[in-house]
């Protein structure tokens, strides 16, 4: 057997077995220098802002690395945080993301159980309505929520942030999708044991479902964080804006390169945080959450 | 409400047509419209390639840094508004931006990149790959770990070289994926906003316009909100129209 792999090997690359090793170590090397090129490409908007964020220099100048700092000081964090209604603009981002992520996880979490595991009448029309709604882009949708949220009163409130953001449908399928792959029998035996629904969905279901939660909860979180069109529109008063439009207010109103930077990255740092804390999870919800829908 | 006058004050006033009428004779939506094709041109393609190549690379046997993924994907966890300003300082036209200064170390004349009509939208359609390509090669990463390893070691045997393999074997089995892919795309650069308004706030000469950014002027500046609806509308049927045609190419792929 060794020998046969050896000569379709030699049959492949024809002289010896150490030529062909010798071949792929320097392919790997190059594919490896490639990667890492790229990466270096992709990452130097991000190196550029973090290192920019700690340099004096206040208009662009043609040195070409003048974004280098020459002497790191802080003094661009501590302008910005001392900004009026900056603070502010953080903790409603906060609020903006969190309140949506334990909502859609709740709500995903008992839809989820009753598109997958309950039948009753019309369920999967129902289902098929709720899917076709993914495909309205989020923008059409901004002038009827306008004229809907004017006639409610509800424009420049917390709520009018808060409210489309309490669940949607992307969740509630990905949510579905995973349950999927949960045996009936569990929720069965629970049942015979005298649980009620809200509890098979709560202590049974949610307990084995962490995986798909932990996908949803930081998908939400990321896109509540970054979200600015909503926001933009919805809000009028600056102490009710979340960070993102705190900081295209910032780029409209000063020059500075290191303050506009410095508010970059403190825009950028929890979703960073997030990122790197829980890379398995973005990954996975992306992939089983698309590729189906 | 796309068939009315409405200025959320007063009573909706009903128009009929109008309101479509009005579309057909409004240069700048118009040329919003066009704009937005040009940035699809711009960008779908680009993206669909640079997601694949990424993905090739992240998924390569060959490629010993893992880590490069995170590089790739860290623009996809960031907000429009923070590559933006990233993007302003970049490109910023005249003698001082960094990617002139760079240019400048090469001996490449500047580039006015943000003044041009023509170069305003690619370097907004850039800023766009870069965010979003990241997320492509997820999709393919995931579909390309679905490829079995059987087909290539039969391959392997069958005494095919890297290239006939990829050619042969890889991109036949992630048709499906980039058809998928293809929709996402094009949704997105139809949904182009965020750097409009933040970089060029539609100019040079009305040269960034995109629908959205013409919708968000009408109905939250301009009080249209009648006008903006039918804008709306308009933009949600030719996504619309855009997916079912795609949807009945590939079908027509399939059978075939």
């Amino acid at each position: 057997m060794i020998r046969y792999l050896k000569k379709t090997n030699g049959y492949k690359y024809p002289g010896n077995i150490t030529s062909y090793r010798k071949r792929k170590r320097i392919n790997s090397v190059f594919c490896s220098l490639f990667a890492l090129i790229i990466g270096l490409l992709f990452s130097f908007p991000f190196i550029m802002m973090i290192s920019g964020s700690f340099s004096a220099s206040t208009v662009m100048s043609d040195d070409v690395f003048f974004w280098w700092p020459k002497h790191w000081i802080i003094d661009n964090y501590t302008t910005i945080l001392n900004r009026s209604y900056f603070i502010t603009w953080i903790a409603n981002s906060f609020l903006y993301a969190v309140v949506p992520v334990l909502s859609t996880v709740i709500i995903s979490l008992i839809l989820g159980y009753f598109f997958e595991k309950r039948r009753f009448w019309g369920r999967n029309f129902l289902f098929w309505c709720f899917l076709s709604m993914i495909m309205v882009p989020t923008q059409v949708l901004a002038v009827p929520r306008f004229m809907l949220f004017s006639k409610m009163n509800l424009i420049d409130t917390y709520k009018v942030i808060l409210l489309p953001a309490i669940w949607d449908i992307t969740s509630v399928f990905f949510m579905r999708q995973y349950m999927k792959g949960i045996p009936n029998s569990i929720e069965e035996a629970a049942i015979i044991d005298g649980c009620g629904v809200f509890r098979v969905i709560f202590s049974i279901y949610a307990p084995m479902c962490v995986p798909a939660i932990a996908s949803v909860a930081i998908l939400k979180f990321v896109s509540q964080w970054n979200e600015f069109f909503y926001p933009l529109v919805f809000l009028t008063s600056e102490n009710k804006y979340p960070i993102t439009v705190g900081l295209s207010s910032i780029m409209a109103e000063s020059s500075s390169f290191g303050l506009t930077m410095a508010g970059a990255v403190v825009n950028f740092l929890p979703t960073f945080i997030v990122f790197l804390c829980l890379q398995k999870y973005f990954i996975e919800g992306i992939t089983a959450g698309g590729i189906k829908g | 409400m796309s068939f009315f006058h409405w200025n959320y004050i007063n009573k909706p006033l009903f128009l009929g047509f109008q309101n479509w009428g009005r579309i057909v004779h409004d240069q700048v939506f118009l040329k919003s419209m066009v704009n937005t094709g040009l940035f699809s041109l711009y960008f779908v393609v680009p993206v669909i390639v640079l997601g694949l190549v990424l993905a090739l690379l992240i998924n390569s046997k060959l490629n010993k840094l893992k880590f490069v993924r995170s590089m790739y994907y860290l623009p996809v966890v960031t907000s429009f508004v923070v590559l933006s300003a990233l993007w302003l300082w970049l490109f910023a036209s005249g003698d001082y931006g960094i990617i002139n200064n760079f240019l400048k170390l090469l001996h490449l004349s500047p580039q006015p990149f943000y003044n041009s009509e023509t170069q305003a939208l690619q370097v907004l359609s850039l800023l766009s790959i870069y965010k979003c390509a990241g997320t492509i090669m997820i999709y393919y990463y995931a579909a390309l770990k679905n490829i079995p390893d059987t087909l290539y070691e039969a391959a392997t045997i069958d005494g095919a070289n890297e290239r006939q393999k990829l050619m042969k074997i890889t991109l036949p089995t992630l048709q499906p994926t980039t058809f998928y892919v293809l929709i996402l795309a094009i949704t997105w650069s139809f949904q182009v906003f965020d750097s409009a308004y933040l970089i060029t706030s539609g100019g040079p000469n009305n040269s960034t316009q995109t629908i959205v950014y013409q919708i968000y002027l009408n109905a939250f500046t301009g009080a249209k909100g009648g006008y903006a609806s039918a804008q709306s509308v308009l933009l949600f049927l030719m996504i619309l129209t855009i997916t079912l045609i795609l949807k009945r190419f590939n079908k027509n792929d399939n059978e075939a």
